[in-house]
């Protein structure tokens, strides 16, 4: 019960920052930092989940769930934005689509994979 | 098993979570400004004067532009223009350009061109203003934030009543 609470509270916190990414690719042409930046975000986003939760096992399914998290809430806020705004914006509400929305979290879900792996590979060489 | 809150380990994940953030507001702030920009910019289109000769018509036109917010990282780099008068259409006219049409310095978008009409358009411009010209403007607009070059159209119509300074 303790462990359940615990990890839905990881899954709370590892989808913020997720959902900020996801957010960021719908406002990539106005980014400050460059296109690939993202991706190289979310691998040090995913390297850090498992060295914060402390455990590989455990880090991988907080990242899972988490990401789950983040897509119903872009899916949610991806509603509303289509709701409350008109004309350009509309363009930027159809990137918000749910099956752009997949692709976009399959593909950070999955440099955030890269960084639990590295993750893996980091703990086995200090011993953490 | 798993350890909740020990800020040192956090420490990374925090940080990565503030870059994405701050990246993000930035976006966030500039797609605003981009998108009042579009939204809040209005044009004028004015016949400043009309030369008529025997073979041709030379009409004045010109666009004055007011933006509702300082926009010193925007440019226009195309002005088409489509004419009626009546139900006779004069064409679509295009502003000379160099790669920039007209004068824009942040707040106020002035550019001039001479049109000139031969034949059976120079015959439907010369009932104007007795007849009203109504006009159609597509206006393409580049809007620079960081390395990125966002174009897009503005669309205007109206209708010009008289020959006007």
């Amino acid at each position: 019960m303790k462990h359940g609470l615990r990890f839905i509270i990881w899954s709370l916190i590892f989808s913020i920052p997720f959902l900020l990414g996801q957010l960021s690719i719908l406002f990539n042409p106005f980014s400050v930092l460059p296109d690939w930046s993202i991706y190289v975000l979310m691998i040090i986003l995913g390297f850090s989940i498992i060295v914060s939760v402390g455990d590989f096992k455990w880090g991988v399914f907080v990242n899972f769930s988490g990401t789950l998290i983040a897509m119903i809430l872009y899916f949610w806020i991806g509603w509303f934005i289509l709701k409350f705004m008109g004309s350009y914006n509309f363009v930027e509400a159809l990137n918000l689509s749910l099956s752009t929305g997949v692709i976009n979290m399959i593909f950070l879900y999955i440099f955030c994979l890269f960084g639990n792996l590295i993750a893996l590979i980091f703990m086995g060489i200090t011993g953490m | 098993m798993i350890s909740l809150f020990t800020l040192k380990k956090l420490a990374l994940f925090i940080a990565v979570s503030i870059v994405i953030f701050v990246n993000l507001a930035i976006s966030v702030a500039r797609f605003t400004g981009y998108s009042s920009f579009m939204g809040d910019f209005t044009l004028n289109v004015y016949v400043t004067s009309m030369s008529k000769s025997a073979s041709s018509t030379t009409v004045m036109i010109k666009l004055a532009g007011k933006s509702g917010i300082e926009a010193k990282n925007a440019y226009f780099s195309q002005a088409a223009l489509m004419m009626k008068i009546g139900n006779k259409s004069l064409g679509v006219q295009q502003f000379q350009t160099n790669g920039i049409v007209g004068e824009f310095d942040g707040k106020t978008f002035v550019a001039t061109s001479d049109f000139t009409f031969t034949g059976d358009r120079m015959m439907a411009i010369d009932e104007f203003p007795g007849k009203p010209l109504d006009y159609r403007v597509f206006l393409t607009t580049h809007f620079i934030t960081g390395d990125h070059n966002t174009r897009g159209t503005m669309f205007f119509e109206g209708q010009i009543k008289k020959v006007e300074e």
